[in-house]
């Protein structure tokens, strides 16, 4: 190794280390982490709290339903409910569980990480989808079946829900869709300068020239 | 690790962080803000520390992981991914800097020029992390790490020649 490259590196380096940017008006001290932790912990309690609070709520429609007409439709659509709640509430509860763990994983297995969760962020809300769609289709069965009157107007409701989960559906895909490609452009490592470009793009990365830099 | 350790150890890193976190954002705020997120970061994730790999090496890939969080947060238009995937942005033209004999506003707009990978070697090599350290830290080779570095530094040598286009 020469000596040019070296006195090169020295120089960044030197100009790397000359001026520590922004530098705050007092170091951060682990007291001030601390209450920091604590209210980001007290956060994510309060959010947990609510959603078990609003699933104890369907819990106790589904059985003020069932008690108060023990049949078997309303048996089995309260017990769905009962299911699809305590799903959903076990999904929202497992996917902030590590909302405040910070990682220290190599970058690769943190970008792998990141990556997984994006597939996990579109396949939880696909499986409630699903759920979703089951419910509609036994309650449409069990209008059908017991209560013809009313299967029209169920349809209608179901119908007018099923097209804003839809939309809605669409709208998050493309929202997960743009957080992957994010997250592709940040990950991308440049090709080597003796790969071919893409067409017009002269190949090694050396183009016209821009302004002369006096490091 | 009580405390005074943990406090120790924030004075100890707290430059290298700030100058990590420079080379992510440009603007002061949200670079303080990125600042602020690693130490946070770090304080939560030190308790879980083995110390299997090196102090630094814990370090910095928390403070990487953290900052790619912060970027990939940011949620940009898709008209911004261009400038995510290394294609220069807007900041204040190379020559401009070089005029005003800030060498180190320099360095570092041409770092951000460069794309995320490229920059996390080169602002941990100039950290003076060892090739084995950056090499845990991002889950490559060394070998990897050295034809890397080696890339990147001519990319930013181009950089800060001005024989790269934007």
């Amino acid at each position: 190794m020469t000596d040019t490259p070296n006195l090169e590196w020295d120089h960044w380096q030197l100009a790397w280390r000359s001026e520590p940017p922004a530098v705050a008006a007092a170091p951060t001290r682990t007291a001030e982490l601390q209450r920091r932790l604590r209210r980001h912990r007290r956060l994510a309690w309060a959010y947990t709290v609510f959603d078990v609070l609003a699933a104890n709520a369907l819990f106790a429609i589904a059985a003020y339903f069932a008690y108060r007409a023990p049949t078997l439709p309303v048996l089995v659509w309260s017990i769905s409910v009962f299911v699809f709640t305590a799903i959903a509430l076990g999904g929202a509860i497992w996917s902030r569980r590590d909302a405040l763990s910070a990682s220290a994983d190599s970058t690769a297995d943190f970008v792998a990480a990141l990556r997984l969760r994006l597939d996990r962020r579109e396949r939880v809300p696909r499986f409630v989808l699903r759920l979703a769609a089951a419910e509609m289709a036994f309650g449409l069965a069990f209008y059908a079946i017991w209560s013809p009157e009313w299967l029209g107007r169920a349809a209608r409701i179901y119908g007018a829900i099923a097209l804003v989960l839809a939309a809605w559906w669409r709208w998050y895909r493309g929202r997960l869709g743009q957080e992957r490609a994010q997250l592709d452009a940040l990950c991308r490592e440049p090709a080597p300068p003796d790969a071919p470009g893409p067409p017009g793009d002269g190949g090694g990365g050396s183009g016209p020239s821009r302004a002369q830099v006096d490091l | 690790m009580t405390n005074g350790e943990l406090d120790e150890l924030l004075v100890r890193h707290e430059p290298a962080l700030r100058r990590l976190a420079a080379s992510y954002e440009r603007d002061p705020a949200l670079r303080e803000d990125l600042v602020q997120e690693m130490l946070l970061a770090l304080f939560r994730a030190l308790p879980a520390w083995r110390r299997e790999c090196s102090e630094r090496t814990f370090v910095y890939r928390v403070a990487n992981n953290r900052a790619l969080s912060h970027l990939a947060s940011r949620r940009p238009p898709f008209d911004d991914l261009d400038r995510a995937a290394g294609v220069p942005d807007p900041a204040p033209l190379p020559e401009a800097i070089a005029v005003a004999g800030q060498q180190h506003e320099t360095l570092l707009a041409a770092l951000r020029r460069l794309p995320v990978p490229q920059r996390q070697l080169l602002t941990m090599a100039l950290e003076d992390l060892t090739p084995r350290e950056i090499a845990e830290v991002l889950g490559i080779t060394e070998n990897n790490v050295a034809v890397r570095l080696t890339r990147a530094r001519a990319a930013l040598r181009e950089l800060l020649a001005g024989r790269r286009p934007p």
